[in-house]
């Protein structure tokens, strides 16, 4: 079976989705389709995004890729350079009152609360894939993994590259007031946080 | 305290001061936060300290 490939397409701290209701089911897919004779990952990632959204896009690199049910499947992280959002071909001749498609952007921080399914088989209300750690990337490769966890997966991937996505935000400056010998203090040091420690105990040197 | 907390945190910034007299500026913080200690402070006076330093929102 062809390869999928899927767009991933961050902008703002958000990512764009594709919302379905087909036959009474709401979900969120992510743009993508087959990877087809002669074409790079790439190039499907860039042609699937225009015709299903009207976005063009731009690579910025692989995030992960998985094995769903013995589909091969490609997670391309993708910024959109230009275009107007609008529902392409085949999808718009496809529309329906029960079946329907909108892109539209979700904030990062909101995805792994979406019902956001992927891949063939997506379509049934239990028919979530199941995924195989296999090719996995970034992660550590074998385990299996099953219904919405790989999508989790994604946005969790996501969320981690967050900030670079975004670009550096100046780390927030935070006091920990009362903060005696320092536990909560190293938490938030550990988080890249400014801290300023407030105590009035100054105590002494251990001899 | 603090001593320990510097030797342990050398990152952070300390300051030895009294809740509800706080060494920074007015709305200079993201958040202030207390762990386990609250129940020393002078509530009001440090009430009224945290919203002078916090940010708008913060």
């Amino acid at each position: 079976m062809a390869p999928r490939a899927v767009a991933v397409v961050v902008d703002d701290g958000a990512v764009l989705v594709m919302h379905r209701l087909s036959d009474g089911a709401a979900y969120y897919t992510l743009p993508g389709g087959s990877v087809e004779d002669g074409e790079s990952i790439e190039q499907a990632c860039t042609r699937e995004l225009h015709e299903e959204t009207g976005l063009h896009g731009r690579i910025v690199g692989q995030v992960m890729t998985l094995d769903n049910r013995g589909r091969t499947e490609h997670y391309v992280l993708m910024t959109a350079e230009r275009g107007e959002l609008r529902v392409g071909e085949p999808e718009a001749s496809r529309t329906s009152a029960t079946n329907r498609y909108c892109p539209m952007w979700v904030p990062l921080t909101e995805l792994a609360d979406v019902n956001l399914r992927t891949g063939r088989g997506a379509t049934g209300r239990d028919a979530s894939p199941s995924w195989r750690g296999a090719g996995h990337q970034y992660g550590q490769g074998s385990d299996v993994r099953r219904g919405r966890a790989g999508v989790l997966e994604v946005a969790t991937e996501l969320s981690r590259r967050r900030r670079r996505l975004v670009g550096p935000a100046a780390p927030a400056r935070v006091a920990d007031v009362g903060a005696g010998t320092g536990k909560l203090t190293s938490l938030l040091v550990d988080r890249g946080l400014v801290v300023e420690a407030v105590e009035p105990d100054r105590g002494c040197l251990p001899s | 305290m603090l001593t320990v907390l510097t030797q342990d945190n050398p990152k952070a910034h300390p300051h030895q001061s009294v809740s509800d007299a706080l060494q920074f500026d007015d709305a200079s913080l993201d958040a202030v936060l207390v762990a386990d200690a609250w129940h020393w402070f002078a509530v009001e006076t440090t009430i009224a300290e945290v919203r002078r330093v916090l940010k708008p929102g913060g």
